[in-house]
């Protein structure tokens, strides 16, 4: 693990973990405006349709999180190559982070970044929103390798896993609930 | 013992489920005010968040 306890490298490790999470909103922006763009496509549908489609998008999600329907993601079914951060570690953390940012460069292993994507989509809000949606998601990509760092847990790997359900489930609800309540208020 | 409980304590604060109750409370309340930029931020906040893993 990059931000785990061990840490032998000549570079400090909380630099490279700011040059990671530089890289990690950067993809989640990029992601973003691409999404922003691509939304245009959905403006000629009635408001009332895209509300009943971004719910409906959440509701699967909700209910493929809690185990009640089967739902194969569409996903990028690779891990990016460990040499990126072999070659040059600040470059390559850099890289790293950018490709794990943008959402579409690995593996994708939970229903609510495709729920949020669509849901920007559906939307076309305004650019800022989408932008700033974006840089949240890396930003909540961050959020995970920074509290791996702070913990300084050797078992930090098991503590994931075992939280993992609930947090998924949690976040599935809480899309859904949130999207509810702007959308329909 | 102090490096036990200073361990637990770390390892109490750094728990996956907090960030999820702070995003879930600041989703739910900014889409309830409708301030929709924060629930867009929070909503992608978390969808991120739920990709933890081994990095």
């Amino acid at each position: 693990m990059l931000f785990s306890p061990g840490w032998r490298a000549p570079v400090r490790q909380d630099e490279v973990l700011a040059v990671f999470i530089f890289g990690l909103l950067l993809g989640g922006t990029l992601s973003a405006a691409v999404i922003w763009l691509l939304s245009g496509l959905s403006a000629p549908l009635p408001p009332s349709v895209r509300v009943g489609a971004i719910l409906a998008v959440a509701v699967l999600g909700a209910a493929r999180e809690m185990g009640l329907i089967r739902l194969p993601l569409p996903q990028n079914a690779r891990q990016i190559p460990s040499d990126v951060l072999q070659a040059h570690l600040r470059r390559g953390a850099l890289q790293f982070g950018f490709e794990l940012g943008t959402g579409v460069r690995t593996y994708v292993s939970s229903s609510a970044p495709y729920v949020l994507a669509l849901a920007l989509f559906l939307s076309h809000g305004p650019l800022r929103t989408a932008l700033l949606a974006g840089a949240a998601f890396g930003a909540g990509r961050a959020l995970s390798a920074a509290l791996t760092y702070l913990s300084r847990d050797a078992h930090r790997d098991a503590a994931i896993a075992a939280r993992m359900p609930p947090v998924r489930n949690a976040t599935a609800l809480t899309a859904l609930a949130a999207l509810a309540l702007l959308l329909l208020a | 013992m102090q490096e036990l409980t200073a361990g637990r304590t770390r390892r109490g604060l750094t728990d996956p489920l907090l960030p999820v109750a702070a995003l879930t409370l600041i989703a739910l309340s900014a889409a309830a005010l409708d301030a929709a930029v924060l629930c867009w931020a929070s909503i992608g906040a978390l969808a991120g968040f739920s990709l933890s893993g081994s990095v």
